[in-house]
């Protein structure tokens, strides 16, 4: 633990040094209050969690995000009692090799499908609450110590080719724990139409070696502010898919400064358990979901959400899950200075 | 009991803070990156067709490709920190060098 915070000090140092001579660094991020009652049970989490970026020149970049969160429930008692959760999802080095080329260092999200790398953000996230099926091939905790490369191979005006590979090592320190596995990601954005089709592998190398397959389906037609995201993943122990959809009424013939903010949402999800598989964080038995949401987007970046759920799962009790969360996403340079 | 009485209490603070802010319904980048999406020319209705203005299309239609398929844009970005902000999502977004100045103008126009 102790190593891996200096090594974290000491990168943070030398970046902010270097980038004294080439740009400003930001910190950005979301923070936000999150209410989640699941069956009866509630629970608030206020969660910070800053991104920071560090741009050393043209050719390297630093980044890292972290979480900080405070998870506060009744007790046995029925008092409310909080524990408190620190973690860092990524802190990597890119090297920007080609105009569209990056090859990233150290601890990163893993790109197995599009959820976590682009969704996760608790200011970006339409459902506070992850897919059913986002441990497939994100195990051991969404993010991967070691090596990717990533980019576009083919950028043509109307589609383009883009890609994520990467090899992932065996790590148990500390807030940097990761599972040894190699994998990647293409997919193919047509930008005309703004459709996105996609697919993933990965090859979990650690104590059972299996493999974990993803598709993903992205479109956000341009004639109206409509966003259809879903995804499907297979790993040894089940298989399942979410599909989900916000409409934004940006073009409401009245009241657009009310009505415009307005985001309603749903989200369909369905699991179901092959067999059992020690660890691999996937509910026991079939599951399936269906859920409904409200954004309503305030000026400055505020966002205030809700969601309700219905849980349907075989050999278990149903269960009705709520949500209710304000976030705020911040963006500010790392040092004080003159705007312009 | 009294957690949630704090959370409550931010809650509210930030949705006073929220409000106390600007209160037009999109900021100018919003509106610029809803028009790219619909295909419209002009970030609004009120914009001239000014050579500043055809950069801003372009930015704007790029920020709709590669970056609007998460996130909206943010409400001002100071010239001082679009760099890093464009280096962050040039790893995520493929960004060409190209489409990094142009989003550059059209995030600090």
């Amino acid at each position: 633990m102790r190593r891996a915070l200096k090594t974290i000090v000491l990168m943070l140092m030398f970046a902010l040094a270097a980038a004294a001579q080439s740009g400003v660094p930001i910190i950005s991020g979301g923070a936000g209050l999150i209410s989640t009652t699941n069956g009866g049970q509630t629970s608030f989490q206020p969660v910070v969690a800053p991104v920071v970026v560090v741009p050393l020149g043209s050719k390297f970049t630093v980044e890292s995000r972290f979480d900080l969160r405070e998870f506060i429930a009744k007790n046995a008692n029925g008092d409310y009692e909080g524990q408190g959760f620190t973690s860092i999802e990524y802190l990597q080095l890119d090297y920007h090799v080609a105009p569209q080329m990056t090859i990233t260092a150290g601890r990163f999200l893993t790109p197995f499908n599009v959820y976590d790398e682009r969704l996760t953000p608790i200011w970006i996230r339409n459902f506070e609450e992850a897919p059913i099926i986002f441990p497939i091939g994100t195990r051991t905790d969404g993010s991967s110590d070691g090596f990717m490369v990533r980019g576009a191979a083919v950028s043509k005006p109307a589609w383009e080719l883009n890609y994520a590979a990467y090899f992932s090592t065996n790590s148990t320190i500390e807030k940097f724990q990761s599972g040894r596995a190699a994998g990647g990601r293409a997919g193919v954005f047509f930008t005309k139409p703004r459709l996105e089709i996609g697919t993933s592998y990965q090859r979990f190398l650690q104590d059972e070696h299996y493999n974990a397959t993803g598709a993903y389906v992205w479109w956000q037609p341009r004639e109206v502010p409509l966003d259809i995201r879903s995804e499907y993943a297979h790993a040894p122990g089940g298989q399942g898919y979410w599909v989900e959809g916000a409409f934004r009424f940006v073009n409401a013939p009245v009241g657009t400064s009310f009505i415009g903010r307005l985001e309603p949402l749903v989200r369909i999800q369905q699991f179901w358990r092959t067999k059992p598989f020690a660890g691999d964080a996937l509910p026991a038995n079939d599951q399936k979901k269906a859920e409904v949401g409200l954004n309503y987007h305030l000026p400055r970046q505020v966002r205030l959400n809700a969601s309700y759920g219905r849980l349907l799962q075989t050999g278990g009790t149903d269960r009705n899950d709520w949500n209710v969360a304000v976030t705020y996403r911040f963006l500010f340079p790392m040092f004080p200075g003159q705007t312009k | 009991m009294k957690n949630a009485t704090v959370i409550l209490t931010m809650l509210v603070a930030i949705a006073l803070f929220a409000y106390a802010g600007e209160r037009s319904p999109v900021t100018s980048s919003m509106q610029a990156a809803a028009a790219a999406k619909e295909g419209k020319a002009g970030g609004s209705a009120k914009q001239e067709p000014t050579k500043n203005s055809a950069q801003n299309n372009r930015g704007a239609e790029l920020f709709e490709t590669h970056c609007g398929r998460c996130h909206k844009p943010p409400d001002d970005l100071s010239p001082r920190i679009a760099p890093a902000v464009l280096s962050h999502m040039r790893t995520r977004a493929m960004l060409s060098r190209e489409d990094e100045e142009e989003l550059l103008k059209f995030l600090k126009p």
